[in-house]
């Protein structure tokens, strides 16, 4: 691990969430300490009345090893990726899924490196009254 | 908390090697007023393990 406990970003970025001033958007922040070969999950359900649109999922390793992480929304899979080279990694790209209101969505992440590291996920979007 | 309809509920869930959960938090959030839930349905600034 090159920065310090492994702990140390889970300790400073548990899960938060906050919204523009127009109460319309989202931003929700993860971290976990993962173990060389575990996981870690994130699901979202929106709101019954509201569908929820993600523009932007950021996934990030504070080095660089080879993990990988997908999104789903209600178990089917829409993206899918391998990153090594920058520890982080984008979706979507050119594009703004909808998480239609009641339904879920997972973003998964997985730690392939050999030693237990720290995961940190982004994810920003907007709300949208059906 | 009282549970409306504008509620998004999320979880963070983290797994080691063998697949046993390590850690799970819940928390929700209502969307209108933008504040934010433990598990416990207790209002926080952010969901702490």
């Amino acid at each position: 691990m090159a920065f310090g406990a492994p702990d140390w970003l889970a300790a400073r970025w548990p899960v938060r969430a906050t919204m523009g001033t127009n109460q319309t958007r989202l931003m929700l922040t993860a971290a976990g300490a993962i173990a060389a070969g575990g996981n870690a999950f994130l699901d979202i359900t929106a709101p019954v009345t509201h569908n929820m649109i993600v523009s932007s999922i950021a996934v990030c390793s504070p080095v660089s090893c080879i993990n990988y992480f997908w999104f789903q929304i209600s178990g089917v899979t829409l993206y899918w990726q391998y990153y090594d080279m920058n520890g982080q990694a984008f979706f979507p790209i050119d594009s703004a899924p909808v998480v239609p209101a009641g339904a879920t969505a997972t973003i998964f992440m997985q730690n392939n490196d050999a030693g237990i590291q720290t995961l940190r996920l982004n994810v920003a979007g907007t709300y949208e009254e059906i | 908390m009282k549970k409306s309809n504008v509620i998004m509920e999320g979880a963070f869930t983290v797994k080691d090697k063998k697949g046993k959960v390590t850690k799970k938090e819940k928390f929700s959030q209502d969307i209108k007023t933008g504040k934010l839930y433990n598990s416990k349905g207790k209002e926080v600034a952010e969901v702490l393990w």
